[in-house]
Order: C-alpha cells, then structure tokens, then sequence
C-alpha cells in the first residue's frame, strides 16, 4: 500500500491551483483544490487502515502522485534510498570533474576576492604531468568534464587550447565523453575568443556582473583601474547565441530592488533579457583573504528572502528565471571522489575557494592520490545523514548538508548550515511555477 | 496534475551536473536545467 512522502511540500498558489513539490524527486506540479482534498483524504484513509481500498477517481490520482514520488510503497525507505544515491554520487568511477586553474593570475582586482593574488602558470611539464594524471583514470572513465577556473583562465587561452586538444584526443581514443565550461570574469571573452572556446567545446560559461555598471565596475574593477562592465557586455552580445551564459550576481547588503532594476535595464538594452540566465550568489567571508567584506555581508536568513525579492523582479522584468529546487545526491564537487580542482603548479583541492591556497591542498598530480590525505578527508567525509537535523529535513535531498567547507572550516552545524531554500521555498515554487506557466503560454503561442 | 517540472526530465535532459549529481554553489549557475545538453559525446575526429 501507498504512503506520503517524507519530502512533499504542498502550498496554495492561487484559486485555481495548489503547488505540489517533492524534494527528492524535484517534481513540481499544479494540483486543483479538488485533488488536492482528494490527495488529504486518501492519505487519512490510509492511516486509518494501511488495506484502504480506492476507487476510480482516486488511483487515478494515486498513479500520478507516485510519477512525482509524492507517494511511494509502504514498505519503501526513502531516507535509505537517498543515503545510497548519496553514496553512487560519492564514489561513482565513471567519471572525472576536473576544475583546472591554468593561470592564477588575474586582470581585475574585485574587493571581495578569496583567492591570495598569486601568479603562475601551468608550465608545459605540468600539463604533461595533468595528462598522465588523468590517463590514472582510465578503465572506468566513461566522461570527462573540464571547468576551466583562475584566477582569470582566458589570460591562459594557449593553455586551455593545448589542453583541450590533448584531452580531445584522449576522449576520441578512449571513446569517452567530454564536456567543458569555463567560468570567467568575461572582460577576455572577446568574439575571437569565443569563437575559439566553441571550438574548444566549452558549453557553459559563468559570468559576473555585480550590478549595474556604475556598481560593477566599482566592485570589479581592472587592476589597471579601468572599467570593464561595457566590454563584458559586448561580449555578451557575441557570445550567447554560442555558449549557455549564466550571469552570477553577487549579492551584500548594497544591494536594492532598485539596483537589480538598473542592472535588468542595462541588460534589456543590450538585448540579453532572454539570453542569459541570471542567478544571485551569496556573498559570504569564505576565506582569510575576503574577511574584510563580512560586515557588508547577509546572513542566510536575510540573503534567502533578498534572494527571492530579486528573482520576483526577474520574472516581472521577463528575464528567465532558472533556479529550480533539482534534488542532487552530494552537496558539491568535494563529495565526489574523483573530482579535483587543480592549479597551474599541480596541486590538487577539493574546494574552488581553496585554489592556491597549499595548506589546504590534497596533494599533487605527480603524486599518488591519497585519499587518507586530512584536507581530503576534511570535506569528503562530510555526512549529512549523521547529523539529526539534516537526516531529518524534508529538504534534504537538494542542500545534501550543505557546503562541506563552509561547515568544516567555519564550524556550522544543524540550521546555521541551511541552504536559502530553508527560507524561501514557498515564494520561489510561486515564482517558478508562475514563470513556468508563461512559459508554457510563450511555447504554445509560438506553435500557433 | 500538471507537471511543470516533469521528473523524467530532470533526468531525461541529460544536463551534466545533474546527470553526474555534482550541484555545488559555485556551479550550479553553470547548469540552468532547462538549457537542453547534448553533452558527454565524444569528441569528433579531426578535420
């Protein structure tokens, strides 16, 4: 017999609809009132005796709540389920995230940097020595994906073009899949360039803006003082028809309603509305280097309903809104046994925070992975299943504990670990399901 | 019910991160579920 879901979530959305939501299956669905009654009294059925009988109306129902899991087999553990997906993410040996730093230097000198400003190249030996690291691999590896991180990585193109190229061939080879992103401060990104990076099969790119140009280029400015905000965005304007951009906004408590209107007009009138996807990150004082910013900073609580404040204006600006509640089976990268981050001297990290920073490093690629090594156990052995408050969250499945540096390095635990979907789930489901909704209009208008 | 986001395609999409389940932080803006990816094909021969 059938029994709810430890992770549903049901809310009113309008007269017409509830919205239906479900952690670990990141299904989101409207419910009409009626079934939604329907649902109610078929759960207390169930709880009143386990053999309750339904009639037609009600398997019916029944059938398209277990598509979503919001129902599933009583005899069905769904924390136990979710434990071993964890565990696949962990250790699955199919394949490799490497985040590869190619340079650490750096053409902008953003306030609120984490990384210490180092310089450095990887030098020809060490990308020979990257490449055997990464033929250790081979047998198991099934897909290679490659980020391409820095410092900023484009002042290092000949690298990544070098590097591609020999990974193209290990992939065509091996028969393996690959896949590349970069994440860049776009000032470099220039028609050429992206052009090359299409060619090179980098898919994804990330980008900041941190806020309209008078702001940005304040917050980010180039290390020779000059404004980069107008360049990045004519790149932009090359550059999405070819590669998915994603826009990071970093978000402090300068920030106002007013300020992201600003920035969604310049972007409109670039023509970017909707190009790009815009996402809004968490300014936080992650490292020693940026504790300087920790005063300008919120606290999750505070940030989560800022967080959905801005996407509101997203979707009334018509901007695509793409942060959805998706389940994931670890918290990040550094849950995942084969996925490093490494930088141009070769040492390995399990956190993108931590690139230079040596005392925090695994190990190097000319070494044999030790996965005894303290700074890797330090984050992958992370186990939200061992602390009550997460074992028991119904959110569990899409934070899986949360940042495992932000954890071990700043001693969080329980709530003070939480994701900002803790806080604002309910206005973010109502805004991805009305921008859902248009969207689905826009599709059907289109096909008329 | 109307599925808005439609489990099978969470996974049916084939978008990397997910498929591969690594979502942190810094990276999950990387990967807006609704870009379509026709990733982890092999890369073709040259020329």
């Amino acid at each position: 017999m059938p029994k709810k879901s430890l992770y549903n979530h049901f809310q009113r959305f309008n007269d017409e609809y509830y919205i239906a939501y479900n952690a670990r299956s990141g299904a989101v669905a409207l419910m009409t009132p009626q079934n939604y009654e329907l649902y109610a009294q078929m759960m207390d059925k169930l709880s009143a005796d386990t053999n309750a009988k339904f009639n037609d109306e009600e398997s019916e129902l029944l059938k398209q709540l277990e598509y979503g899991k919001f129902v599933c087999g009583s005899d069905f553990d769904e924390q136990r389920a979710l434990k071993f997906e964890h565990h696949l993410g962990k250790y699955g040996q199919s394949m490799v995230g490497l985040v590869i730093a190619p340079t650490m230097n750096c053409n902008m000198a953003c306030e609120y940097c984490y990384e210490e400003n180092k310089s450095g190249r990887m030098s020809e030996q060490m990308r020979d020595a990257l490449m055997e690291f990464t033929k250790g691999f081979l047998g198991s590896l099934r897909q290679l994906d490659v980020t391409w991180y820095g410092g900023e990585p484009l002042l290092a193109m000949d690298i990544i073009e070098d590097l591609t190229q020999r990974f193209f061939d290990l992939c065509r080879e091996q028969r393996i899949g690959y896949n590349g992103s970069i994440v860049t401060n776009g000032y470099l990104m220039t028609p050429d360039v992206t052009d090359r990076l299409e060619k090179l099969w980098v898919r994804n790119g990330q980008i900041t803006l941190d806020g309209p140009a008078r702001l940005h280029n304040k917050k980010r400015p180039l290390k020779n003082g000059k404004d980069s905000f107008a360049t990045i965005i004519e790149n932009l304007v090359y550059a999405v028809p070819k590669i998915n951009i994603s826009i990071r906004v970093n978000i402090d408590q300068s920030f106002s309603v007013d300020t992201i209107r600003e920035l969604l007009a310049e972007l409109r009138q670039a023509d970017l509305h909707d190009k790009v996807a815009i996402s809004f990150g968490h300014l936080e004082a992650s490292t020693q280097v940026c504790a300087n910013i920790a005063e300008s900073c919120y606290d999750t609580l505070a940030f989560s309903k800022t967080e959905a404040d801005f996407y509101r204006i997203l979707l009334s600006e018509g901007f695509r809104v793409e942060r959805i509640p998706a389940p994931a089976s670890v918290a990040c990268m550094a849950q995942i046994v084969n996925s490093f981050v490494v930088d141009p001297n070769g040492y390995l990290y399990r956190c993108w925070n931590y690139v230079g920073d040596l005392a925090k490093s695994m190990g190097n690629i000319k070494d044999s992975l030790d996965f005894q090594n303290k700074n890797f156990v330090r984050l992958f052995d992370v186990n939200p299943f061992e602390e009550a408050a997460c074992r028991e969250c119904n959110l569990l499945p899409l934070c899986m504990g949360g940042c495992p540096a932000r954890r071990a390095d700043r001693n969080l635990k329980g709530e003070e670990m939480c994701d900002s979907w803790k806080y604002n789930l309910e206005p973010m489901l109502e805004i991805i399901a009305a921008y859902k909704q248009l969207e689905a209009q826009r599709k059907a208008s289109e096909q008329e | 019910m109307i599925y808005l986001i439609d489990p099978a395609n969470l996974k049916g999409k084939k978008c990397k991160k997910y498929e591969c389940d690594i979502v942190c932080k810094l990276c999950i803006t990387l990967c807006p579920l609704d870009i379509i990816q026709p990733l982890y094909s092999v890369p073709p021969e040259e020329g």
